[in-house]
């Protein structure tokens, strides 16, 4: 079978009913468990897998591509809309989404994501389709010290991501790293700060980690100031349709183009994946772009960026897969299981004697992205509305789904207290003006930079750094710091030169910013505690650490020292702020705690730590029930036949949901029979 | 507050009628009923294809026809999900552990583990052998075609792979290469069998060994077809009077550990009395790697009517073709009641052999 006829046997393969069938239903999945928080492409895949067993291979890889092609293309919808990453590949998308949607401009930036995600992956599809008869010396070459100095490069992207204090930004970076240390460490065997909680041997669960630091604080803004997420009315937007947004698009194309490439590489390289690929675009959208004092304030290229890369990734992920059975993420080691089922192996005769079936793959992804993309870009305008809705309406919904997201992975009471231990953490350093991406930037590069260091130092030693691609990963770094060094200045100059001019216009009409960039503020009273706090926490993680093995202890310990560094810095500005804004000295951005607002976030805050109590009482199932309830009457305000409506509302999502299609472990008290049985 | 009282227990018993709360009958204990099978690795590990592919054959058998609700709660070599099982599942039923066992972390008494394995209900047990490949260049100037052309190397370290210390794999390897007297050099850490297999084919390891469904489902195409490793041997059965048998699962061209030992020491010699107390130990764990268990203290009916289906389960011709096709080898597993005699002969090791095991772990932690 010559190249061409494999190419047309593929997509024949994929156009034989039922395999359209099975690729239109596993989009609808995907696209279902793309949209909600918590499930993403490997719940879907795992759920789907075993109803593959007795389908011919073209139906069962339509049937599990179609699925997983299109998760981060439908993840933009609650990252844009509701500020909560869809998955893990969707949390740059955040940064600039929601403040568009704060803005009124939600469908604009769902056109531009839609776009730029199906272009983003018919193009991982294509680099698949030509790069399979070349890539394998290309993958051979990456090894743990390139990972290593890869993870490194992600890193120094932190500097984009640092708001106004570089001290704060890279101190949160490590205290991202530092987290990632947590749980059983097995290349040393060593449990690290688990506190004898079972659930921390396997670490910081992601989902409920992201969810609390950036979900509950938005959730807490909303429910105390029962504002709609848009700050502005729909008619005042004039730049606000998806059909701006694929003219953002096609105005931003060598953007997207570059970020699929980004997007293709990163998911090439097994152990990098979905986790860093949009961290990694945006980074270098922020870093080459000009006129970048918006991103992160709501700039259409912070949504294209993250959103090509991560549709891209996919194409790139399947190349190790279907070349040697390398499988580069859970996700890749299911579809490798399904190779299996299949009486497929992976390896050479995927690109010789069954090439065709890969160019099923490869057609299977390309088809089932715009079939997604489509559906997603009709759908876009009427999903977009819900951001005009008043806040104390919809928060009630968007708790059960955080709530149910953050349970779903394992379903067990930890994942609630990660939850709400990073919904206190992420509120507080919001308000402390302290920038959260980093932190999940080094949470998840610090499980990668770990792993690499062990393993480079036990097989290569110090040759590890002397690898040709490493070297040219470490020129990359240098290179990029400097940049970076450079840029951080030019941008402390701007920002004094327009606060100097803002200040003279704000004594005639003081005005209030809509959207805060992530790290933008300076709020030295509410930061102080979190500098300070950070301090001892790296002290403690550094003592800690003394008793364990060297290879268990060299990362932790390094880390620690560098945070507590780092952490003094911010501390000691924070103090000189505070000092100056008692004395009435303090520059004008420089701004004092809302102590009403603080105050009732408190008390809001109380409520859903009430909800994890209520739940050990009498059970999830009421516990959440109940929550919605006592919200819409004690905040809300809402007469008994709303609370009614839209309390039957949320049983039959809670039931529908998560009884039946994903259905979950339920957490029920032992001194209670059996609810749910 | 009465009307808002009324709302919530009027929407309560909605719930409950929605949901339904069934009631149970000797007849059919798990009629109407979840039953949560908590998995005790990530999703799309061998752990988890096997149970679910087992599970859902088992299912045909259980009386009343339950719902099969499955999770994976996996960490720390799967003891994380053990524990769990152990300390918060309920007692009626309703959570049942796919698992592949943890047993070192039981042997070698380890803080994280926190339940003792042999303590939980046996509904069964699913037996896979372990086969070791290594690199055909893995000696310099030399092609390895067969175990026998690795037995005289004294000189060149072979490179190895595990996971960490305390590991099963790591401490079978680093064992078996002790006992062959064969230098090795070990690199721990890897998050993964495909790991360790990236590795060698990128020749920075030379050797490693994987559970029949990993060998026959990954190792064959990517290392052994290819031509870039040959297998060496499985660990076998611990058979009577000291031996280690081989394993009626693997082919007659793998040999078990002991035939490559006699091979090198001749007929009837063995190591050092802890090591090789120590790799029988290890055999044996792999009669039964994987456990389908109820927590301790669960309802006997409970536990009898899994036994039941478990045990047609294993006989039934759709499954075993099933699983043949999944793992590349034919079945073998134990009945509960067997099982659950079985795990006390492997946990309960003399103290000398524990000490031995932990030293032998300690050793290896960097």
């Amino acid at each position: 079978m010559t190249f061409m006829e494999a190419v047309l046997d593929g997509l024949r393969l994929v156009l034989v009913w039922p395999a359209p069938g099975y690729m239109m239903l596993g989009v609808a999945i995907g696209m279902f468990f793309g949209a909600v928080p918590g499930l993403g492409g490997l719940v879907g895949m795992a759920i789907i897998l075993p109803f593959t067993f007795g389908m011919e291979p073209n139906v069962a890889f339509a049937f599990i591509l179609g699925m997983y092609a299109v998760t981060t293309t439908a993840d933009t919808l609650s990252s844009v809309l509701l500020g909560i990453p869809g998955t893990a590949a969707s949390q740059a998308t955040i940064l600039d989404g929601y403040p568009m949607a704060q803005r009124g401009e939600a469908s604009r930036a769902l056109g531009a994501a839609y776009t730029v995600s199906m272009i983003g992956g018919v193009l991982g599809a294509v680099f698949l389709a030509i790069s399979i008869p070349v890539i394998r010396p290309v993958i051979l070459a990456f090894s743990e010290p390139e990972l290593f100095a890869l993870a490194v490069l992600g890193l120094t992207m932190v500097a984009s991501l640092s708001g106004k204090s570089i001290f704060k930004g890279t101190a949160a970076a490590c205290f991202g790293l530092m987290l990632a240390t947590i749980g059983f460490a097995e290349f040393g065997g060593v449990r690290r700060y688990w506190f004898e909680q079972n659930f921390l041997l396997e670490g910081i669960p992601i989902v409920p980690y992201v969810l609390g630091l950036f979900a509950i604080p938005e959730i807490l803004e909303l429910a105390v100031r029962n504002t709609s997420i848009s700050r502005v009315q729909r008619d005042e937007v004039s730049t606000g349709g998806i059909v701006n947004g694929m003219k953002d698009a096609a105005t931003h194309w060598w953007l997207g183009i570059r970020c699929t490439f980004i997007g293709v590489y990163i998911g090439m390289l097994p152990g990098l994946g979905g986790s860093i690929v949009d961290w990694v675009a945006y980074g270098h959208a922020v870093q080459s772009e000009k006129n970048n004092e918006n991103f992160g304030k709501g700039d259409i290229r912070g949504v294209i960026a993250p959103e090509a890369a991560n549709n891209a990734m996919k194409g790139g992920a399947l190349l190790p897969t279907i070349a040697f059975g390398i499988p580069g993420s859970a996700s890749m080691a299911i579809l490798l299981s399904a190779f299996f089922i299949q009486g497929l192996e992976p390896g050479p005769q995927m690109l010789t004697e069954k090439l065709n079936v890969t160019f099923t793959l490869v057609w299977t992804l390309v088809l089932a992205n715009v079939a997604g993309a489509i559906l997603l870009l009709l759908w876009g305008s009427q999903a977009s509305k819900i951001t005009y809705l008043q806040g104390h309406i919809i928060v009630p919904a968007i708790m059960l789904v955080v709530f149910m997201g953050a349970w779903v992975g394992n379903g067990t009471l930890g994942n609630w207290v990660v939850l709400l231990t990073f919904g206190v953490i992420g509120y507080f350093m919001k308000l402390g003006g302290w920038p959260r991406p980093p932190i999940v930037l080094g949470f998840v590069l610090g499980k990668i930079m770990e792993e690499a260091m062990n393993l480079s130092m036990q097989v290569h030693a110090w040759g590890s750094f002397t690898r040709p691609i490493v070297l040219v990963v470490i020129t990359l770094i240098i290179l990029t710091i400097i940049l970076a060094v450079r840029k951080q200045k030019k941008k402390k100059a701007e920002q004094a030169e327009r606060l100097s001019a803002q200040d003279a216009a704000d004594e005639a009409a003081p005005t209030i910013p809509m959207v805060v960039e992530e790290g933008g503020k300076n709020c030295p009273p509410a930061s102080w505690p979190i500098s300070a706090l950070l301090v001892a926490l790296f002290v403690y993680c550094f003592i800690d650490a003394m008793q364990w093995s060297f290879m268990s202890r060299i990362f932790p310990q390094t880390v620690a020292t560098a945070g507590f560094l780092l952490a003094l810095g911010a501390l000691f500005f924070d103090l000189k702020g505070r000092a100056a804004l008692k004395a009435g000295t303090a520059a004008s951005d420089v701004v004092g705690v809302d102590k009403p607002y603080v105050l009732k976030s408190l008390y809001y805050l109380s409520w859903l730590i009430g909800i994890f109590v209520l739940t050990l009482v009498i059970g999830q199932f009421p516990a959440l029930v109940l929550f919605v309830i006592l919200y819409l009457k004690f905040w809300g305000n809402f007469g008994w036949k709303v609370i009614l409506y839209y309390t039957i509302g949320a049983i039959a999502f809670l039931l529908i949901m998560f009884n039946e299609i994903v259905p979950v472990m339920w957490y029920e008290p032992a001194h209670l029979p059996s609810f749910f049985v | 507050m009465n009307l808002l009282k009324k709302s919530a227990f009027g929407i309560m018993a909605a719930a409950v009628a929605v949901t339904g709360v069934s009631a149970t009958s000797d007849a059919q204990y798990f009629k109407g009923k979840r039953v949560n099978i908590i998995i005790n690795y990530g999703a799309g590990g061998n752990t988890d294809i096997q149970g679910r592919m087992v599970m859902r054959h088992m299912k045909k058998y259980i009386k009343g026809d339950p719902r099969l609700i499955f999770r994976h709660v996996s960490g720390a070599g799967g003891v994380v999900g053990a524990n769990f099982l152990g300390e918060a599942g309920k007692k009626n039923g309703t959570m049942m552990g796919v698992f592949t066992i943890p047993i070192m972390a039981q042997v070698m008494k380890t803080p994280e583990l926190r339940v003792d394995l042999s303590a939980f209900n046996y509904v069964g047990a699913i037996g896979q052998q372990t086969i070791g490949h290594i690199r055909k260049d893995a000696i310099p100037g030399k092609t390895i075609k067969t175990y026998k052309d690795m037995l005289k190397n004294e000189s060149h370290p072979i490179r190895t792979g595990g996971h960490g210390p305390t590991s099963s794999k790591d401490l079978r390897t680093r064992l078996l290469f002790q006992a062959m007297k064969i230098p090795l050099k070990h690199v721990t850490g890897y998050k993964s069998g495909g790991q360790i297999r990236a590795a060698i084919l990128k020749n920075e390891l030379d050797m490693t060994a994987d559970s029949l469904a990993g060998y026959y489902g990954r190792v064959v195409s990517q290392l052994i077809k290819p031509g870039i490793s040959v297998p060496i041997w499985h660990i076998g059965t611990p058979g009577p009077n000291n031996t280690i048998l081989h394993s009626p699962t693997v082919p007659k061209g793998i040999p078990s550990f002991q035939e490559v030992y006699e091979e090198k020491f001749g007929k009837g010699a063995r190591p050092d009395r802890l090591v090789w107390n120590a790799i029988r130990t290890i055999g044996a764990s792999r009669e039964m790697l994987r456990i389908l268990v109820f927590r301790k203290g669960t309802d006997p009916k409970a536990v009898a009517e899994m036994r039941a289906a478990w045990d047609k389960t294993m006989v039934d011709k759709a499954f075993l073709a099933d699983y043949a096709k999944v793992n590349g080898s034919a079945f073998t597993g134990k009945s509960g009641a067997d099982a659950q005699a079985y795990i006390k002969t492997i946990v309960n090791v003399p103290k000398d052999l524990e000490k031995f095991l932990l030293d032998y772990a300690d050793a290896a932690r960097g």
